[in-house]
């Protein structure tokens, strides 16, 4: 993004959308490119204050509906089969008699709550982020992550871009608006920023006072996504 | 492709418990489901594996499986849009749901280029510099002014596409072809430009 840009989107702060969320329905026929003027102009509207809204349709609209042919046949199966009867009946079952509960209606929705959990903590075990920077002669591989609900490792791989090999005395700094944090040197390939608190930070890899390339990380905690 | 009212026929037939309608709807979105939850999660910068996708999908299947598939029948074809986009806006929002609720315990980090020029123009050692610090905000109040000079309409369509809403995405939006979201950026700036010129 070029710096007018950038000056331009910080001026341009989110609005408060004066209109109540427009439906998935109305949000997919913008997608779709179907609406009506009068109906599309107002959603587009709302999308530039709403920023719920726009990732929605930013995200919906980058999935095209022929994606890649997936070998789904089981995971199909196994959703056909969701809709007998049978099946919720035998899990509900089981798992009644290990939860030592009766019948109790609002029991699926648990069901559902239980495997969704399921789902999400699958995804918790892997809290690590990366990039890939490349700087010309180097290749640079950022590694970000979490300690803590609100603290960061940032570390830092320096290879040889053409064997591989681990690099030792580029520059790593980290820096935020205020100024520079921290300045380490890399050493066989490697250098750790060890606690760094959420916020956007710069790290700039220089060799021998020679800028070579700058990553900007952004680091948000708890909540505010 | 399926007309509206056959849609919604098939939608119907699985609230009244067809257990063919509803083989016959997870044939027709089940891989849409699961690449929209596969795609989602790369999209946001999620690593994560095979297994992990798995658990989405399961979850979002039951989702709407649940109680006889009572969460389809909501879909009413309201603005031309069809159960394909629907069902793929539904699986893209289940999946943000389920990853802000893991927002307890979860980050996010994002990475994005700088280029020198920027970086010495935006990071380096901004305010020990006055005079610089002083004509930065100059430029700013101009900004802001020209900002004001532009319609609502414009602010929206610079809003979204400085926030990253893909060119391709933003021609869909608009009912236009790509390159003229392109030429329309360009004639903002443009015009920014010559109301700051201006005064």
């Amino acid at each position: 993004m070029e710096l007018w840009e950038r000056k331009l989107k910080e001026i341009l702060e989110e609005g408060k959308p004066n209109q109540p969320c427009p439906d998935l329905e109305e949000l997919g026929g913008v997608i779709d490119g179907n609406l009506e003027k009068e109906q599309r102009e107002r959603i587009i509207a709302h999308l530039a204050d709403c920023a719920k809204c726009r990732e929605l349709v930013m995200l919906a609209g980058e999935i095209e509906e022929e994606g890649e042919p997936l070998a789904l046949n089981k995971e199909l199966e196994w959703a056909k089969a969701l809709f007998k009867p049978s099946f919720f009946q035998r899990i509900w079952a089981l798992l009644q008699r290990i939860l030592g509960r009766g019948q109790d209606e609002d029991f699926i929705p648990q069901l559902s709550l239980a495997l969704a959990v399921r789902g999400k903590s699958a995804l918790l075990s892997k809290p690590v982020a990366s990039y890939k920077k490349d700087l010309g002669d180097y290749q640079a591989e950022l590694e970000v992550e979490q300690i803590n609900q609100n603290r960061y490792q940032v570390i830092v791989f320096v290879y040889d871009n053409e064997d591989r090999r681990l690099v030792s005395g580029i520059r790593a700094s980290l820096s935020n608006k205020r100024g520079e944090l921290e300045s380490l040197v890399v050493e066989q390939g490697r250098a750790v920023f060890e606690s760094v608190e959420e916020g956007e930070y710069l790290v700039r890899f220089s060799e021998k006072g020679v800028f070579l390339g700058g990553v900007l990380i952004k680091l948000k905690g708890e909540g505010k996504w | 492709m399926p007309s509206v009212e056959q849609e919604k026929d098939l939608l119907e037939r699985i609230a009244q418990g067809e257990i063919k309608a509803w083989e016959e709807f997870v044939e027709l979105y089940g891989r849409l489901m699961y690449y929209a939850v596969q795609k989602t999660l790369k999209l946001k910068g999620i690593r994560c594996g095979k297994e992990e996708v798995e658990g989405i999908f399961h979850s979002l299947f039951i989702h709407l499986a649940e109680d006889k598939g009572r969460r389809l029948l909501k879909f009413r074809g309201k603005g031309n849009c069809s159960l394909a986009t629907w069902i793929r806006t539904i699986s893209v929002h289940y999946t943000i749901d389920v990853l802000r609720v893991q927002a307890k315990f979860a980050y996010q980090v994002s990475f994005e280029e700088v280029n020198e020029a920027d970086f010495e123009a935006s990071w380096q050692a901004p305010v020990m510099d006055p005079e610089k610090g002083l004509a930065e905000k100059e430029e700013e109040e101009k900004l802001k002014k020209a900002l004001q000079e532009l319609s609502s309409e414009e602010r929206a369509f610079l809003k979204l596409y400085l926030e990253g809403v893909s060119a391709s995405n933003l021609a869909k939006l608009y009912k236009v072809p790509v390159k003229s979201i392109y030429s329309r950026v360009a004639q903002l700036k443009e015009k920014i430009k010559e109301i700051i010129e201006r005064g």
